[in-house]
């Protein structure tokens, strides 16, 4: 009985209704874009440099990270595989052997980081980040390199030179070898850009006398968002006394520090943005309230409960707010979508230093069912204590002075 | 006389009033403190990397920017090093000698870029002391002490008081190695600066480079960060053979980051503007409706609709100018009390910032200009949103308006 007459309330003075639900409205769909942004910077932010850098997961012996000397390079057999091979949720695997050495020219002396490779998984893993400057990529079997082009403009080198490589091979032996340069490669990672030289992962192996064995196995998840949980899964598999699995964020804490103060400070300004919505909203619920205190006060001179007009206006604005999240969220799935797809960009200028880091110049925008989610329940939260406003308004209310206004 | 009624109106219903005022009070208080914020978390980051890893000014030869090798030094330094610090807009300047070399313990070792330092000057410069955690800020080893990150002593497992080796290019191109003796680690708040930097005294490592005098790098900071443009062109002239970088050129990561950060942003301000216009907007209009009855009966002694509507604009030019003025104070009141206070971040993101401990302080800052420039929208956003309250206003018709409850 009671909806019906709210429902009915809600009709008799449609004008009332759009003006409320159109507040709530408007707040959904500036709640929408603003996280939808925030949310697309950062998603934008962490795969790239996830990428660029360590990988989602990785796999490595559990004495590596503390101390990353090829002696605790791990080894890759069957058993490893079969493991990776009936997990749910991989999509594919990268391995890596990697070491610190000493690269020589007739010139000069250089420390580099010799990255052995399979060229297949590591442009599935990121296609945009290396780009071909010169000569062709090794095969799987050359014993051949593939310099960054920062490094090989310091070394002075080109395709068809020579390098030396020296230092320390797998328990005791050493590693050195001289390799043709078989092509110059471009690493949108500045760091990187200067240090670093590619070589098939047999022939890494071989130098270094580790058959098999790999330094790490970056781990690309299906779902980006289920990264930890897959660590926890792969976790129970292994055991803890050889293997560690480590997430990016555990790999990259600096990284994950700064996207954490971008977020907070990005949630600051949010909450100020629902601050003001909601004032938006409560300020149309209060009018409303002044326009119909006659109404009120007269169905209360007749004989209706405070109580019962209480649950009324409550239920009144609980339906208006369901119809404006609703209309929000309709409204602003094809705004999301758009933006999605046509990002705004930044200015020409900065167009060039994005490229660097191998980065789109623009804001993107995430479009993602959990933001819809989160901002519908934020909005409805918020309606529903304004809502609270007309309940405590209806007990306190001076029936006389009401009902001849 | 239009004044008069339209001042007499606001405060005939003094609830309604307050709640626009209200509302624009809060945004714009909102929209500043979202700005202030901004400004103090661009800021914020800038002191953290600018003043304290690269310095407003580096001074380097101009191969030695390109190459980064040990033979690539500054000619005369000390001369240089006299004529910078006769300029009057330099605050604080320092050289140092920068040589890649590789590190080892006994069991592993890793790249590391070699930082010769006077640690005085240097201390003045950037404060390096400031990040010390354990032992003590070159005091207390005679010779060869060595500053290392905490970050490489866990790599290295070293403590204060071991020894480590350093290997380098010298001079004359042979490779020298050379034993230091751990004298204090720091902790910054970029693991992978301290992963791979180690600091020195140039006194040490300019004999086993191969000359005394030697030097690869001047930075400084400038007494006035907003003619730091002037002060580079000056350098640039008085040392044309040299080349003269400002911080935007030597950290194009943070410009980078800088410019993301700000944008976004920027972007999330503007929407808590338009969500401020459409919560006026609402309100108004509410308000309007509500009074049907009572702008029916002006118009039907008399009144016409262009009174009707300069009315209806003055009492919301009122309201928000009063409004505008209270957001300001209390914009104002709460950007100085937190701009004293600091915001902390951790408390918004939660434990994972906690950690670490530097960087998570927000103080927020606005400029004078800026509060005015955000109050003339705040009021430019209110007039606009009573605009269409108003034209519906001239809609009514009389006879009908008059009739309504």
């Amino acid at each position: 009985m009671l909806f019906i007459l709210a429902w009915r309330n809600l009709w008799r003075n449609k004008r009332r209704t759009l003006i409320t639900a159109s507040s709530v409205f408007f707040a959904v769909i500036l709640a929408l874009v603003a996280e939808s942004m925030t949310k697309g910077s950062h998603e934008a932010m962490v795969s790239n440099m996830v990428k660029l850098s360590t990988g989602y997961l990785q796999l490595q012996d559990s004495l590596y990270e503390d101390e990353p000397s090829v002696d605790h390079a791990f080894m890759y057999d069957d058993t490893l595989k079969q493991i990776i091979r009936q997990t749910n949720g991989i999509a594919y695997v990268v391995p890596r052997f990697e070491s610190f050495m000493l690269a020589a020219t007739e010139k000069s002396t250089r420390p580099v980081m010799l990255r052995g490779v399979d060229f297949e998984a590591e442009n599935r893993l990121n296609e945009m980040g290396h780009k071909l400057l010169a000569g062709t990529s090794p095969e799987a079997n050359d014993q051949a390199v593939l310099l960054a082009d920062g490094l090989a403009e310091r070394l002075k080198m080109n395709v068809g030179d020579s390098i030396i490589l020296v230092g320390q091979g797998f328990r005791g032996m050493s590693a050195a070898g001289i390799y043709p340069v078989k092509g110059i490669v471009k690493i949108s990672l500045p760091r990187l850009n200067d240090q670093l030289i590619f070589m098939p992962l047999a022939a890494t192996q071989q130098l270094f006398g580790a058959e098999d064995r790999l330094t790490a196995l970056l781990i690309t998840p299906e779902e980006k968002g289920q990264t930890d949980l897959l660590a926890e899964q792969l976790r129970a598999q292994l055991d803890p006394q050889w293997f560690k699995v480590l997430t990016w964020k555990q790999m990259m804490p600096t990284l994950l520090q700064s996207l954490e103060l971008d977020k907070a400070s990005g949630m600051m300004i949010i909450y100020m943005l629902y601050l003001v919505v909601g004032f938006g909203i409560l300020g149309t619920v209060l009018t409303m309230m002044l326009e119909r205190q006659r109404e009120f006060g007269i169905l209360l001179s007749v004989g209706m409960k405070r109580s019962q007009l209480a649950l009324i206006t409550f239920v009144e604005t609980v339906f208006i707010s369901m119809i404006g999240v609703a209309a929000g969220l309709v409204g602003g799935f094809p705004i999301i979508l758009y933006m999605h797809h046509h990002p705004i960009r930044f200015g020409e200028e900065m167009e060039a230093m994005f490229e660097t880091y191998g980065m789109e110049a623009v804001m993107p925008f995430a479009l993602d069912v959990q933001v819809f989610g989160s901002q519908a329940v934020v909005v409805l939260l918020i309606t529903l204590v304004i809502g609270l406003y007309p309940v405590f308004k209806v007990f306190r209310m001076n029936i006389l002075k009401a009902a001849r206004n | 006389m239009l004044i008069k009624i339209a001042w007499r109106n606001i405060w005939r219903n003094t609830s309604r009033s307050l709640t626009i005022l209200i509302a624009i009070m809060i945004g714009l208080a909102a929209a500043l403190m979202a700005s202030a914020f901004s400004m103090g978390f661009v800021q914020q980051r800038f002191n953290n990397v600018i003043e304290r890893f690269v310095s407003h000014i580096q001074i380097h030869n101009p191969d030695f920017v390109h190459d980064g090798e040990v033979t690539q030094y500054l000619t005369n330094p000390q001369e240089i090093m006299q004529q910078i610090q006769k300029n009057q807009a330099v605050k604080q300047v320092a050289m140092r000698t920068k040589v890649n070399g590789i590190i080892a313990s006994a069991k592993v070792s890793g790249g590391v870029q070699i930082n010769g330092i006077d640690p005085e000057t240097e201390q003045k410069l950037t404060d390096l002391n400031g990040w010390l955690v354990k032992g003590a800020y070159f005091e207390g080893v005679k010779r060869n002490p060595v500053y290392i990150g905490q970050e490489l002593a866990n790599k290295l497992k070293a403590d204060v008081g071991s020894r480590l080796v350093l290997n380098f290019q010298n001079l004359d191109g042979e490779i020298t190695a050379a034993s230091f003796k751990v004298v204090g680690i720091f902790k910054t708040i970029d693991v992978a600066f301290d992963e791979t930097t180690v600091f020195v005294q140039r006194t040490d490592i300019n004999p086993l480079l191969g000359s005394e005098q030697l030097a690869h790098e001047i930075a400084l900071l400038s007494n006035d960060f907003d003619r730091l443009s002037s002060l580079k062109q000056q350098l640039q002239q008085q040392f044309p053979e040299l080349e003269v970088r400002s911080w935007e050129k030597l950290s194009q990561e943070l410009v980078l980051m800088q410019e993301m950060t700000s944008q976004s942003l920027i972007f999330l301000v503007f929407i808590i503007l338009l969500g401020l216009g459409f919560g006026i907007l609402n309100t108004m209009l509410m308000s309007v409706f509500e009074r049907t009855r009572e702008l029916g009966m002006l118009m039907a002694v008399g009144m016409n609709k262009k009174s009707v509507f300069q009315m209806i604009m003055l009492e919301t030019i009122f309201l928000s100018f009063t409004g505008a003025a209270a957001g300001m104070l209390l914009g104002f009141g709460l950007i100085s009390w937190l701009g004293n206070q600091g915001i902390n971040l951790a408390s918004v993101a939660g434990d994972s910032l906690a950690i670490y401990g530097y960087g998570n302080m927000i103080y927020p800052y606005l400029e004078t200009p800026f509060y005015l420039q955000t109050a003339v929208l705040v009021l430019l956003i209110a007039l606009l949103s009573a605009l269409y309250p108003a034209f519906k206003a001239l809609q009514l018709v009389p006879a009908e308006a008059v009739r309504k409850e």
